[in-house]
């Protein structure tokens, strides 16, 4: 993975985190596939993973920008939060993957380990990641759009996508 | 310190409603003592619902996606549970290859949560500033090229797993009666080259402990204390000579005293393992059966056991082999036999890296490991298979039925948590106790609490894979009806919040 050409153009990667068995957990995973034929050279990863195994795939880009459910029983569910990485640490939420997200970007800072400069967290609100085998939420559902729209309007000036992720 | 919350307010915030929290429960009796403290993790519900109906076959891949931290755990306990449901005994050299793959798995493991999650605890310390108390703080104590060990070495590990396994999210190894693809001599060699590496560093490791945790006598003192010490049962996976073997083998209860209580095969598991339920509460509790349910007890006559590494290396008579034996001699000589105090978790999964590594070292220098020989295809009905397996965190049971064309009627699971479900929440209780008078709830109980399920690293459910620092923890304070009388949470941040 090599660092910014000259021109300085960011490298951008979606990360999108998620559990396709867990009814609004997979809408992360949602957004990712989609992202993927509406943004052809994006670079998107897809994982099912949390904690540390997120290591590999935050390093080496500039801009990350992470999808994942999220819960704070303050919006309805399907409610689209962009956040940064400052507001990582506050949410006061479960976000099901991304727990533990801010260790894994620390862990990756104190190495030097090429961790990305700027980090948008998409977190779309969910109504349940515990019932395995359940059908996702019409209303969670109806945020892909909106989340691609978000990642569109991340993306638009021109910027190329890092190389694919080593997996 | 302590203040006082507004008597008899109840609150009932928006945020209570979720789940995904470290979550305490403490009931207060009338007196306004605390009558018992309870640890709620979130459940996943559905699971059973979820399988019946499709084919035996998946069962490893569908276990193994429900956790994203230690998917080759279940990964490996179903397809275990599958050589039994078809009644196929894998070849030699398949067996070998399972292990090799869930040694290697757990020397990650371990490996991982000594530094970055139990590291916090143990090597910036107890006392130290909540600020330090995170990865940075273990980065900035063991130095960096220390901690770019552990990750250069965790790269190669996952590495080879991919290499025998797929993608260590979605394992791909396991199936009924065999592996998927027998193991070249390149990948042997690569198999023999980390390993050997891995043992100097589990080495390395266990001199790091030495240093920074068993020549400080505060250390050694608060290992000991009777704060985090509880004299129950012990269960693990033994073989044929006690020794301790993540795999496979008889799973060995050990009484308070340390001797041998009950040594039995999975497939009896029903016979011994039972579960409590408790009102206020879904979490579900393992006792040992023929004890009986006698509350959240220790002693000989109250069914309360544990699992994971202390558990372990307590119901093992010794360790299979050399440096990680001598580590384990030392370890029992320094604490006594058995070990019941719950921060010696931390230690005894050092021990068992060494182990692990040790063993992968064996696997890979074993010249059958290479046999082309590696499935042999069931050809009988199907009808019941129970599979287990040490998993980094405890005992786990895979248990399935099926129709005879293999199609899932029934399973269950108990995964480690379960099985240390009670003497967990004896933990919090106890810590509860020394700190709690009335409604005051000091925040130094946060700290008592965090260090105590640490050292057990329970799963917390799908939701709740947080590293130290980022997990919400939530304590309540009940009146004997249930009515919350005071709150305290600390935010991934570390701000405390009071209700």
């Amino acid at each position: 993975m090599g660092r910014s050409n000259a021109l300085e153009v960011p490298r951008i990667r979606l990360l999108a985190l998620g559990n396709d068995l867990l009814a609004d957990d997979r809408v992360g995973l949602e957004i990712g596939r989609a992202a993927r034929q509406r943004f052809p050279e994006l670079d998107v990863v897809l994982t099912e993973e949390a904690g540390f195994a997120l290591l590999d795939y935050v390093v080496g880009v500039d801009h990350l920008i992470v999808v994942d459910a999220i819960q704070t029983g303050r919006a309805e569910p399907g409610h689209l939060w962009i956040l940064g990485a400052d507001d990582l640490a506050n949410v006061r939420a479960v976000m099901p993957h991304g727990a533990g997200l801010k260790e894994v970007l620390e862990l990756a800072q104190g190495l030097q380990l090429e961790a990305p400069a700027r980090v948008t967290l998409l977190g779309i609100e969910a109504a349940d990641c515990t019932t395995i085998g359940a059908t996702i939420s019409e209303a969670v559902l109806e945020a892909v759009p909106r989340a691609l729209q978000a990642i569109e309007e991340l993306i638009r000036n021109g910027v190329r996508s890092s190389e694919p992720a080593d997996r | 310190m302590a203040e006082q919350a507004k008597a008899g307010r109840i609150r009932i915030d928006p945020i209570t409603r979720l789940e995904g929290h470290g979550r305490i429960e403490i009931f207060l009796n009338e007196s306004g003592e605390v009558d018992r403290a309870y640890f709620q993790v979130p459940e996943l519900r559905g699971f059973e619902k979820f399988v019946q109906g499709r084919p035996a076959e998946e069962m490893p891949q569908i276990t193994s996606r429900i956790c994203g931290v230690c998917p080759t755990a279940h990964h490996m306990a179903a397809t275990k549970a599958l050589d039994e449901l078809y009644r196929v005994a894998p070849p030699a050299a398949a067996r070998k290859i399972r292990e090799l793959a869930y040694v290697t798995f757990m020397v990650e493991d371990h490996a991982l949560h000594f530094y970055f999650l139990g590291g916090p605890d143990f090597i910036v310390g107890p006392q130290a500033p909540r600020g330090e108390r995170n990865v940075l703080g273990v980065i900035g104590r063991v130095g960096e090229a220390t901690a770019r060990h552990v990750i250069a070495m965790r790269r190669k590990l996952r590495e080879l797993l991919a290499l025998v396994g797929g993608k260590p999210a979605h394992p791909v190894l396991g199936l009924p009666g065999g592996v998927a693809k027998p193991l070249s001599r390149d990948e042997q060699a690569r198999f023999q080259e980390v390993a050997s590496e891995a043992i100097d560093f589990a080495q390395f490791t266990l001199g790091l402990f030495r240093k920074l945790v068993l020549e400080n006598s505060e250390y050694v003192e608060l290992i000991r204390s009777e704060a985090f010490t509880h004299r129950t049962y012990y269960m693990g996976l033994v073989d044929e000579a006690n020794r301790l073997n993540f795999y496979d083998g008889w799973l060995r209860v050990v009484g308070p005293d340390g001797t041998e209580y009950a040594r039995f095969p999975a497939q009896q598991y029903l016979d011994y393992i039972a579960e409590h339920v408790e009102p206020f509460t879904y979490m579900k509790f393992c006792y040992l059966k023929p004890l009986g349910w006698r509350g959240f007890l220790e002693g000989k006559e109250s069914g309360v056991y544990a699992v994971a590494p202390l558990a372990r290396l307590n119901v093992s008579d010794r360790l299979a082999t050399p440096r990680a034996q001598e580590a384990f001699e030392e370890y029992f000589s320094t604490l006594g036999r058995p070990v019941h105090h719950t921060l010696a978790n931390h230690w005894a999964r050092l021990i068992e890296m060494l182990y692990a590594a040790e063993r992968m070292k064996e696997l890979a220098d074993d010249p059958e490991i290479v046999s082309d020989e590696v499935r042999k295809i069931p050809d009988a009905i199907p009808e019941e298979g129970i599979g287990v397996v040490e998993a980094p965190r405890g005992t786990l049971i895979h248990h399935y039925r099926s129709d005879s064309s293999g199609i899932i009627q029934s399973a269950n699971l108990i995964v480690a948590t379960q099985n240390n479900a009670a003497r967990i929440s004896m933990s919090i209780d106890r810590a509860a106790r020394s700190l709690i008078r009335g409604r005051d709830v000091p925040e130094g109980l946060l700290n008592m609490v965090e260090m105590a399920f640490r050292a057990y690293d329970p799963c917390l459910g799908c939701a709740t894979h947080s590293l130290p620092g980022s997990m919400p923890l939530w304590i309540q304070v009940r009146d004997p009806k249930g009515t919350v009388l005071a709150s305290l949470r600390r935010n991934g941040d570390g701000a405390i919040e009071r209700a």
